[in-house]
């Protein structure tokens, strides 16, 4: 996570102290938002409570986001894009309206489902939300500027 | 090399043996446009007002020969000192509204190409268009107050894009100053901080050459931008008869220098290592290739090592969209590369806007060290310039080939263009439904006219703005050589200066300027929407005035883009303020203006129109503009789904970095 925060990836990273196996980091990263990652060991995942705000349950939105999310597991992708699911499995699950991601690590390697974790949201917000349908909810939601979206 | 026409037809690049215009709208033009430019109109008794012509005056002013003025006789003035130097820089235009009369007068007697246009705000941006589509040089001007005051907008466009443009003004005496003795006077050199490279208002005229050398050496040394030179009249009108009156005369080889900055030995190796050892390059080819002319080493670089590269900036075309190496077109493979290398990307993204991987590994060339780390973190900076660097690498990588790479960044391109074609389906059917044209057909119909049919795909210039217009152009147009397409809205995201700006594109291809010469004469076309003709509709007198032929698409849906922000933002009465009258006929008022118009509705109509007005242009060196009815609906995206905004960068579409 430190690597990522020196490479200018997310500003304001801190990390609270490990408690019950659970280290907690907080960053700013897309959208000027605040995002929170926990890493869990002793359940053995990696997860980020809200990854997007505001996204009704029966949301085409929220469909759509499901769908890109296990396309990323596809065995048509590359190895070096694939989300291989010997090595972890990846959840969503939308809380009151907040949509957030889940890595089960099944081998222990923690930096492999970080990595992938981080690259996912990346991809969320560079490809999947501009790629898509999704201006008023970037608008509405994102703080994105109301002309560009 | 000839033009094609859009039938296949070549044609010649020259108008010799071109009918009369009255036998060409006779026969080409529609109806309307011949009634309407042909007629002469009974308005009392026998008072008639006659035809729209160029005036034998324009003619004769063209053709009238060169002078240099010198200091024999009664001398030389302040205005021709300067515009012996930008005779001798070879400035490549100037394009002016009348004022600064001086100055403006001199430069085109020298024989520098001048061209007059309807706004000074014009006429900048014609200036930025021509160095767009040539990497050269050229000026604006207007006049002290006003006339420079019209340019604002376009000056901080040119700015924005990193265009080696020379802002000009002035034409009024230092010793009105703050007197408002008479009108017009402005001190105007705070309006352009932070929106030039150098800026000087000249006071004391014998350093009139001097300061034109410091022009010049800012606008072909490092970053090209923008210079702002003002010459109040006690500069301008100054006579010299003796040279030794002007401080630092000396020439261009000795108050400039065309030495670059080379990479080291060291750095150079380094690069090359990392690269080998990278299993999925990016090459991001940004302006400085353009601008230092560098795509033949590049291409040469991209194809020995199979590296995929994305083009950027405010001129497209440096590495092909239509290369089996561009990454152009092929955003989620982008987000594969182990490597990225940026080369000469004046305007750097922030991690997290562009389509690469978080914490990607980084190399960055650019001629200026300053700007090294700037936005994004570099794993190794190189301070080069971009020739030098692309031909350094060429020669030291190693042949390799990468077909994985290639094959992902191919099957990714695949899957973009099916999408497009998926929505295109969609919005068809809108289409259908209203009998209007949606602007996304609009564009797939402009895209296989320009790319896909009888047309060398390579051969039209493009340029584009707008809002949901401009949406749709970025993901349809194409830049399949150096400098064939020009996104108007680049970084700083003008609305309105389209049409003028390509004016100055249009002067390039017709003189057949730099990258430009290979299709020297071929028409140019324009997109635009209906909001952009309050700025720059009346620039269509240039075109024709100069015969520069443009093919002017006018996405019309009767208001600016971005009326749905008063229903979205709960305000019914500020709607008002967005919308135009209904069914405003552009075409027609481009028939007075002296082009051609045409009004269509669908894709048919379209397909039909571009067709005669590709051929009108480039046969004949007539303009026509379009007048593509659209509807406003169209841009709320719950009505008419789905909605479009910025397409994701780097590669086409482009318009932040």
């Amino acid at each position: 996570m430190e690597d990522y925060a020196k490479r200018g990836v997310f500003r304001g990273f801190t990390a609270k102290p490990v408690r019950n196996s659970v280290a907690a980091f907080r960053m700013i990263w897309h959208r000027d938002r605040v995002f929170d990652l926990i890493v869990d060991t002793k359940k053995k995942i990696i997860r980020i409570p809200v990854v997007l705000p505001a996204v009704p349950v029966r949301s085409a939105l929220y469909k759509d986001f499901k769908a890109f999310v296990a396309s990323r597991q596809a065995p048509t992708l590359p190895d070096h894009r694939r989300i291989e699911k010997s090595k972890v499995r990846v959840s969503c699950a939308n809380v009151r309206g907040s949509v957030s991601l889940t890595m089960a690590v099944r081998d222990e390697d923690y930096a492999y489902a970080l990595q992938r974790l981080i690259h996912l949201v990346h991809e969320i917000f560079v490809s999947f939300l501009p790629g898509g349908p999704y201006r008023d909810y970037m608008v509405e939601q994102l703080g994105a500027p109301a002309e560009i979206g | 090399m000839s033009i094609h026409s859009s039938t296949g037809e070549k044609t010649g690049a020259d108008k010799k043996g071109q009918p009369p215009r009255r036998a060409f709208l006779n026969g080409v033009a529609a109806a309307t446009a011949a009634g309407a430019l042909l007629k002469s109109q009974q308005l009392f008794g026998d008072t008639a007002i006659p035809s729209i012509r160029i005036p034998k005056a324009v003619t004769d002013s063209l053709a009238a020969p060169p002078r240099r003025a010198d200091f024999s006789g009664r001398g030389i003035t302040g205005a021709q000192v300067f515009a012996n130097l930008c005779k001798d820089e070879d400035l490549g235009a100037l394009f002016c509204a009348a004022g600064n009369y001086y100055i403006i007068n001199e430069i085109a007697q020298v024989g520098i190409p001048s061209y007059g246009g309807r706004t000074e705000g014009g006429m900048c941006a014609a200036a930025d268009g021509f160095t767009r589509a040539t990497a050269e040089v050229a000026a604006c001007s207007g006049t002290e107050g006003p006339g420079f005051a019209h340019m604002m907008m376009n000056i901080a466009t040119a700015h924005f894009a990193h265009s080696p443009v020379l802002v000009l003004a002035s034409n009024q005496s230092i010793q009105q100053e703050d007197s408002w003795k008479r009108i017009q006077f402005m001190y105007q050199q705070p309006a352009t901080e932070g929106l030039k490279k150098f800026g000087k208002r000249i006071t004391v005229p014998n350093r009139v050459y001097e300061y034109g050398a410091y022009a010049f050496r800012n606008l072909k040394s490092g970053v090209p931008d923008v210079v702002h030179l003002d010459f109040p009249i006690e500069v301008a009108t100054e006579r010299f008869q003796d040279p030794a009156k002007l401080w630092s005369l000396y020439t261009k080889e000795q108050y400039r220098s065309e030495s670059r900055p080379c990479p080291g030995s060291k750095e150079m190796q380094q690069a090359i290592d990392v690269i080998g050892k990278a299993e999925r390059p990016v090459l991001i080819a940004g302006q400085g290739i353009f601008a230092r002319q560098a795509w033949d080493a590049l291409m040469q670089a991209a194809e020995k090592h199979e590296m995929v590269v994305v083009g950027s900036g405010p001129v497209r075309g440096h590495f092909p969209d239509n290369h089996r190496l561009s990454g152009s077109l092929s955003n989620g493979a982008l987000m594969s590369a182990d490597l990225v290398i940026f080369v000469g990307q004046y305007h750097m993204p922030t991690p997290g806007e562009w389509t690469l991987p978080p914490g990607v590994k980084t190399i960055r060339v650019h001629p200026v060290q300053e700007d090294l780390g700037r936005n994004w973190p570099v794993d190794l900076g190189i301070v080069s310039d971009e020739t030098l660097f692309m031909e350094a690498l060429a020669n030291g990588l190693p042949p390799k080939t990468r077909n994985s790479w290639v094959d992902e960044v191919a099957a990714d391109r695949q899957k973009k263009e099916q999408a497009n074609l998926e929505l295109y389906g969609q919005f068809l059917k809108y289409t259908r439904d209203t009998n209007t044209l949606h602007p996304f057909v609009l564009l797939k119909e402009l895209h296989d006219f320009l790319y896909k049919g009888d047309i060398d795909p390579k051969q039209t210039v493009t340029g584009w703005g707008g809002n949901m217009i401009g949406f749709c152009a970025m993901r349809w147009l194409r830049a399949n050589r150096p400098a064939q397409e020009i996104p108007v809205v680049y970084q700083f995201g003008p609305m309105g200066p389209d049409l003028a700006m390509m004016f100055g594109a249009g002067v390039a291809v017709q003189r057949g300027i730099g990258p430009q010469a290979a299709y020297k004469g071929a028409p140019i076309v324009v997109v635009t929407g209906d909001a952009g003709m309050g700025f720059s509709l009346l620039e269509l007198d240039t075109f024709a005035k100069y015969k520069v032929p443009v093919i002017c698409i006018v996405y019309n849906n009767d208001s600016w883009g971005t009326f749905p922000f008063a229903l979205s933002m709960d305000t019914p009465r500020a709607l008002h303020m967005y919308l135009f009258q209904e069914s405003i006929r552009y075409d027609k008022m481009a028939e007075e203006l002296g082009a051609r118009g045409e009004y269509v509705r669908t894709p048919e109509e379209l397909r039909a129109s571009l067709r005669r007005s590709y051929d009108a242009a480039a046969k004949q060196g007539y303009s026509t503009l379009i007048n593509c009815q659209g509807m406003k609906e169209f841009n709320v995206d719950k009505l008419y789904p789905p909605g479009l905004s910025f397409a994701p960068e780097p590669g086409v579409g482009a318009v932040s970095h």
